[in-house]
């Protein structure tokens, strides 16, 4: 009787500190797989996990960097489809100012009339490194040190991700912007 | 401050990451510099598009009444051993698509362990590599392999043993054998069987029976403590093969670029 009240008491205890991450997980699992079911079936396996190691998650630490850690390891070891070499990213191209430094219409005039879809797209499109970071700093707002020990890399690396992820982003915007005539030549 | 350094930190500047020494280093910069005024407004515009764009998702209800009844259904979650698969429940069929010995090995090497580990019993039905070839690639890896074998925890068979006992293979023996198997099991205290098959054996005149033998199986397994891992060498199979053994599996796992890869997760029937 003693034993089925703790699993009892394991399981409220970890229902009440778990499921209310549930939509900044689900949202985070469905930009990592961009498709819903899997990222049902992410979310899903993440608490099924982090459950089972519930006893070792070190209390008074980061519940939710804990979660997250969970959710990108299985992520990358059961739903990623990209390659697990480094993808090559042409660091000229993310760095060169670009045509939209020389535009007269500021960038957010423009962006503001892209399409919802445009913008996934474009998100999805980013390399995995670059969008990983992203989705952990910018939506679930992880600070650079916990970004850094949820994708098991230097802080300078989540820096450098960040600010070369927001400009191949930025560029991939403004094409879809040219080609929807919002940006005259 | 040159641009090439102020670039370095601009986004750490934006996200509020910098200490106070380094943000008046930056402001200084910004004062005096209209291109890296310019390239923080970028940084700070896509970055609130993305924010403005995914904050507002939301995970479905029905998620999050499946997350809670399989949290009580957690303990029948088991470990597979195998990366990509990560836990799986009793009762699932599952099919490995190889090329090679090697890639055979790479799979069922720890799903077997895992499978000892966690007291199931655990039969290997080989082809194309003898049961002596097979022990000794699990011995490799599980050190203590021949106590496992001696108490029977341990079963490696021919596929002319499991499937063809009479000299041609027979829907309803197969299912038995099974059967009888998940009996062995539970009433030796293990605490469910845990199986993989290959099925590369199969000449296409038979393939239609062996689907046959998939699909009954499916109608039946997930009210068993039973893993299933069937193995089909993918170079032996046609595209039509594959569709099959697609829509006949829980979960199907092959090899892409060298790492093991989910090619199908989706409920059957």
């Amino acid at each position: 009787m003693r034993q089925v009240q703790s699993v009892e008491q394991r399981k409220k205890e970890f229902e009440e500190v778990a499921l209310e991450h549930m939509d900044s997980l689900y949202n985070a699992a469905l930009r990592m797989t961009r498709n819903e079911s899997e990222a049902q079936d992410l979310v899903q396996d993440a608490y099924l996990r982090s459950y089972r190691f519930f006893d070792k998650f070190e209390k008074g630490t980061n519940f939710k960097a804990w979660l997250f850690r969970i959710l990108k390891n299985i992520y990358i070891n059961k739903y990623r489809k990209e390659s697990k070499r480094p993808q090559t990213v042409d660091v000229s191209d993310v760095e060169a100012s670009g045509d939209l430094m020389s535009t007269a219409t500021p960038e957010d005039e423009i962006f503001d009339k892209l399409l919802d879809d445009d913008i996934t797209s474009a998100m999805d499109a980013l390399p995995e490194e670059f969008r990983l970071t992203i989705i952990l700093s910018d939506l679930e707002g992880f600070s650079y040190k916990e970004t850094a020990e949820i994708l098991d890399c230097p802080i300078g690396t989540v820096m450098s991700r960040l600010y070369r992820g927001r400009r191949l982003l930025r560029n991939s915007l403004y094409e879809y912007a040219k080609k929807r005539g919002y940006v005259k030549d | 401050m040159e641009c090439r350094d102020a670039y370095q930190w601009l986004c750490a500047y934006l996200d509020g990451e910098l200490d106070r020494k380094r943000v008046e280093s930056v402001e200084g910069h910004l004062r005096s510099c209209p291109l890296c005024r310019r390239e923080l407004e970028l940084q700070r515009t896509v970055k609130f598009l993305v924010q403005e764009q995914f904050l507002s998702v939301t995970a479905p209800d029905y998620l999050k009444r499946k997350v809670v009844a399989e949290l009580e259904r957690v303990e029948e979650y088991r470990e597979s051993g195998i990366q990509v698969l990560d836990l799986i429940r009793w009762g699932t069929h599952a099919a490995q698509l190889y090329n090679t010995k090697n890639d055979l090995a790479e799979v069922l090497v720890p799903y077997m362990e895992k499978g000892l580990e966690q007291n199931e019993l655990c039969v290997w039905v080989t082809w194309e590599i003898s049961e002596e070839e097979a022990k000794d690639t699990l011995a490799e890896e599980i050190p203590r392999l021949q106590k496992y074998i001696d108490k029977r925890q341990l079963q490696i068979l021919s596929y002319e043993d499991w499937y063809l006992p009479g000299g041609c293979f027979d829907i309803q023996c197969a299912l038995d054998a099974g059967h009888k198997k998940y009996q062995e099991a539970l009433s030796n205290g293990y605490s469910g069987l845990r199986m993989t098959g290959n099925a590369s054996w199969v000449e296409q005149s038979d393939w239609g029976s062996l689907m046959e033998y998939e699909n009954l199986v499916n109608t039946v397994v997930h009210d068993y403590r039973v893993l299933l891992m069937c193995a089909y060498k993918e170079c032996k199979c046609t595209i039509d093969n594959i569709v099959d053994v697609m829509n006949t599996h829980r979960y199907v796992i092959s090899k892409i670029d060298d790492s093991w890869r989910l090619r199908r997760s989706a409920e059957l029937g």
